[in-house]
């Protein structure tokens, strides 16, 4: 995990220092991301998890339509206690303390259409990027692990439920379904994320 | 420009500390839960046919052909044969305690086991430095000096133990890349950390169920 903190180091400066936004207007969210698998991924890791963070910002390039990037970091984890697993038709049987985890690092650029209305502010959007996801099977000490980066997409809907007319800050609910292509050793991965955080406009 | 990074990093926080140390969740484990049982067998041996077996009293070390090092006896070694003879019994084979040409075992089954150590160091800093060792032409003495860590590494290490327990047919030897060698019809491995008080009750219960994963054992009887 050293390299991910590396990374992650390098995306905070680089979205706080940035001054790419032309309108000079946008959106900094901040999100604890939930979500659970779905497909394949959901038959490795189905527990709903709590444990993720999102990092956005989006810059208005007209009226409606925000373009930006997005940093995420989801940890997926399911016990699966003690389990018996056969294998070579039968002939092979393990028994051990079995744990699944897994780690999903989405680096994506974004779009979102915002909609006019009064109170709040309903959006969709499109995340396009990458994947570093990092999973691992665990049995008692002993553990596969495999990892592999993923070209992914990331459609969502959400809406921003301001805080007040004048406030600056407002909460942000959404829900994201992620893509995580298969590679050429690795399968495709897929989850849906239901975060809530904040959102600032500037 | 300042103050919104200042708060903005603060809410990073807010959201951030505690994840970092979350990419592996309630991975702390208890020493039984370590414990791991893996068994083997060939599905063409008819297991029916298999009625008396000779065990042997002894525990032997898994090590290396040529590894001429004597090993200490296993301190269960008592224990696990018994538990392997009480399994072995529940399952309706005979065991031979003296076998002579006029009572030979269809099969022999016997324990082996191994500790493994594994030892890591990690260093959380660079070791000191030496500076400079002087400039002559400058008339400087030289610095020298070396400065010791400023953190000391850290080591952690654990030991497990593996129990093996196999059946073989000596009397039907096979050819294996030029070596001759008798065919193993079922193994059962156990493996687990060897530390905490309740070792001997871990074993026992892992050879319990090593047999239990085996139900074509009983095949016959």
């Amino acid at each position: 995990m050293k390299i991910m903190r590396k990374i992650f180091l390098i995306l905070t400066i680089s979205l706080f220092g940035s001054t790419a936004f032309s309108q000079g207007s946008g959106i900094w969210n901040f999100q604890w991301d939930m979500g659970f698998g779905v497909g394949e991924t959901g038959d490795f890791v189905g527990q709903y998890s709590l444990r993720g963070f999102a990092l956005e910002g989006r810059g208005y390039v007209t009226e409606n339509f925000t373009v930006g990037g997005r940093w995420a970091w989801d940890v997926f984890y399911e016990n699966y206690g003690w389990k018996t697993e056969t294998s070579n038709e039968g002939q092979s049987t393990v028994y051990g303390y079995s744990r699944h985890y897994m780690n999903a690092m989405p680096i994506m650029v974004t779009g979102h259409y915002t909609f006019n209305s009064n109170k709040f502010i309903p959006y969709i959007g499109l995340g396009l990027g990458t994947y570093y996801i990092e999973t691992r099977n665990m049995l008692g000490i002993y553990y596969i692990e495999q990892d592999a980066w993923h070209f992914g997409l990331a459609p969502e809907a959400g809406i921003i439920i301001p805080f007040g007319k004048t406030s600056n800050w407002g909460l942000n609910l959404n829900v994201r379904y992620n893509w995580a292509a298969k590679t050429k050793d690795e399968d495709q991965q897929t989850w849906i994320n239901t975060s809530v955080g904040f959102s600032y406009f500037w | 420009m300042k103050n919104k990074i200042q708060w903005t990093l603060a809410v990073l926080a807010l959201f951030g500390i505690g994840l970092f140390s979350s990419c592996y969740p309630n991975d702390d484990i208890s020493d039984s839960e370590t414990d791991i049982v893996a068994t083997n067998y060939v599905d063409t041996v008819d297991f029916s046919r298999i009625q008396t077996y000779f065990l042997p009293d002894t525990v032997f070390p898994i090590k290396d052909k040529t590894d001429t090092t004597t090993y200490e006896k296993n301190p269960y070694t008592d224990q696990i044969i018994s538990k392997i003879a009480g399994n072995m019994s529940n399952y309706g084979y005979q065991r031979i305690t003296n076998p002579d040409t006029n009572n030979v075992p269809d099969v022999v089954v016997y324990a082996s086991s191994v500790t493994s150590t594994t030892v890591s160091v990690w260093y959380p800093y660079y070791p000191g430095w030496d500076y400079w060792w002087g400039y002559p032409g400058w008339g400087y003495p030289g610095w020298g000096g070396y400065y010791p860590p400023y953190y000391q590494p850290y080591v952690s290490a654990y030991t497990t133990g593996t129990l093996r327990i196999t059946m073989i047919d000596p009397w039907n030897p096979i050819e294996i890349e030029n070596d001759t060698v008798a065919p193993a019809y079922w193994d059962a491995m156990i493996n687990g950390l060897l530390q905490g008080n309740n070792i001997e009750q871990r074993i026992m219960s892992n050879i319990d169920k090593a047999f239990e994963l085996s139900p074509y054992l009983k095949e016959g009887k």
